[in-house]
């Protein structure tokens, strides 16, 4: 019984890790790559990805002038750069920069 | 939701949207934001959004509003009936509106008939586009766009002579022609 109360329990830990909570908030660079967390230490790179990796109604801070690319965003976050840098979105012909 | 210091460029390529806001349930901050060489600036199709201080610079099209505003008619909407929920709504405060082949459109802001809550043309709601004043002139620099806004559709701007004297405005947080202000909470 105690062992199988530690299995489960031990499950329980391991499906706690797997899901990892979403952070409050995120970072995007221009020197970023689009895995992990995005914490401040290693930031990302695209808008898209970052919004999979924050709380829904965390913040997503551009660090440095960059390109951060489209997205749809269904959850109520914030998405800012820092003053005096800019989150540049190049729209394709056909397609919308950001949809709400 | 908030947007803040993004640039959004469409180098005049066909069709593209800057940000297109679909959602009824959006309430939508932008602020110091660009918007260049798009289509469409801002398309909101449902939701509230707030543009503060952006610069809307060389666009086919500024800002579209499309759906029934706020009913203004607050004090005699009609026996039986009930204001008309607002669908889309824009507010400007500040920023550059400028260079562009149009500056504002305003799509169907009221009803095409009445309903059995809902007056035809949906009440006083001949707008869903509202710029900010401040002592009288406009917060926004809105110059060099060759229309000013145009108007189609459902809504009673139909009663109105000129186009340009449609759109809406308000002046503080607090007298605005009727417009609840407290629709916005998130304002800064």
């Amino acid at each position: 019984m105690s062992f199988k109360r530690s299995l489960l329990t031990l499950a329980l830990l391991v499906a706690c890790y797997a899901i990892a909570p979403a952070a409050t908030r995120t970072f995007l660079s221009s020197a970023g790559t689009d895995t992990g967390a995005c914490p401040r230490t290693a930031p990302c790179a695209g808008l898209a990805y970052a919004l999979t990796q924050t709380d829904p109604s965390g913040t997503v801070i551009v660090l440095d002038t960059t390109a951060i690319g489209g997205a749809t965003i269904s959850q109520s976050v914030t998405i800012t750069a820092l003053p005096g840098e800019q989150g540049l979105i190049k729209v394709q012909p056909s397609t919308t920069g950001i949809t709400i | 939701m908030a947007l803040i210091g993004l640039r959004i460029e469409g180098f005049g390529a066909g069709s593209t949207t800057g940000i297109a806001v679909t959602n009824t349930a959006a309430r939508v901050l932008v602020r110091g934001c660009d918007f260049t060489g798009l289509s469409i600036g801002i398309n909101v199709t449902g939701g509230i959004v707030d543009l503060i201080n952006n610069n809307i610079v060389s666009n086919t099209l500024g800002v579209r509003a499309q759906g029934p505003g706020l009913d203004q008619d607050f004090n005699a909407p009609g026996p039986g009936m009930v204001q008309q929920p607002t669908t889309s709504l824009v507010r400007l405060d500040g920023g550059n509106v400028a260079r562009n082949a149009t500056a504002f459109e305003m799509q169907d802001p009221g009803l095409a008939v009445s309903t059995a809550n809902y007056r035809q043309n949906g009440g006083n709601n001949a707008q869903n586009i509202f710029l900010r004043t401040f002592n009288g002139p406009l917060t926004a620099n809105i110059v060099g766009n060759n229309r000013f806004v145009n108007v189609l559709g459902n809504g009673e701007f139909n009663g109105f002579t000129s186009p340009n004297g449609v759109i809406g405005t308000y002046s503080s947080q607090s007298t605005n022609n009727n417009l609840p202000f407290n629709l916005f909470p998130q304002d800064p």
